[in-house]
């Protein structure tokens, strides 16, 4: 038995994958900001709340803790811990966050520590197959179409 | 006694996690395995510290957070799960094939030196769980 492929315009199949590829990661990066918003809320859900400004002292950033991004890399951070001072001690919340994230030996009436931590390993492992059903695979095709006429 | 395929053990770098209420400083650093399932996993690590000599079980090794810990100087280590990964699943078998769990390993003691110490051999006993059966 014999199985024979052939691509036609070889120049067009590799112009349409480079847009593919070129508009696939702002969809993604889209997507990813989206789930990331969602988790965000669990997160704050778990912070422990002797003041709440531990929560409010939380954000969500594209890119890595600095803010940076790599080209082609999708790349979302939670970040907890800024310049939010704490009504009761006046610490900034960036100099304890990571001290109640940790500590469990903690108590906290609500909330608990690990709050990061354990929201991202849990969504770990769905986190590909959530971006996938947001991604409009129609619209990046449409792109790509678009581009091709251009 | 009981054995457990461990895939491997992720330590990540032990860092100063403040006082406890007897005035102790405290160094922490967390683990993540990838293993067989079973429900030993922190006496598991307990035991691979015996293992290495890094303390002795009830003396100055400890598991959980329940357990009462000496007064002393210390040093002294506790192991706390955390919360782990998923499981993962295999085609066909009805049960986890395998689990990542994660733990919390803190040291304790009067003086910086000796948590410090014995966190470090801590970390170093666990590094090297590549592709091992540990016993418990």
């Amino acid at each position: 038995m014999a199985f024979k492929v052939s691509i036609r315009n070889k120049k067009a199949v590799q112009g349409q994958l480079t847009t593919l590829v070129k508009n696939m990661t702002p969809a993604v990066q889209a997507a990813l900001m989206e789930e990331m918003k969602i988790e965000r809320e669990e997160v704050i859900r778990r912070v422990p709340k002797d003041t709440t400004a531990l929560s409010a002292s939380s954000h969500l950033i594209e890119g890595d803790a600095k803010g940076r991004t790599r080209k082609n890399v999708a790349a979302a951070t939670i970040i907890v811990g800024d310049d939010t001072i704490n009504p009761k001690t006046q610490q900034p919340t960036k100099e304890y966050a990571a001290k109640v994230h940790e500590d469990l030996e903690a108590h906290h009436d609500e909330g608990q520590a690990k709050y990061l931590e354990s929201v991202l390993k849990e969504v770990a492992p769905y986190m590909s197959k959530r971006i996938a059903r947001r991604l409009d695979l129609k619209k990046i095709a449409g792109s790509v179409s678009k581009s091709d006429e251009e | 006694m009981a054995n457990t395929f461990y895939c491997h053990i992720r330590p990540r770098r032990p860092f100063d996690l403040g006082l406890d209420d007897n005035h102790r400083l405290r160094v922490a650093f967390n683990i993540d395995a990838c293993k067989r399932p079973s429900d030993t996993f922190a006496e598991e690590i307990l035991s691979l510290l015996v293992a290495a000599g890094v303390g002795i079980l009830g003396t100055n090794l400890f598991v959980s957070s329940a357990v009462t810990l000496p007064t002393g100087d210390g040093p002294y280590l506790s192991v706390i799960e955390t919360p782990g990964r998923e499981a993962d699943y295999i085609h066909n078998v009805k049960h986890p094939a395998y689990d990542y769990p994660s733990a919390q390993i803190v040291t304790r003691a009067k003086t910086r030196g000796p948590a410090f110490v014995m966190a470090t051999a801590a970390y170093n006993a666990l590094k090297g769980v590549v592709n091992q059966t540990v016993t418990f």
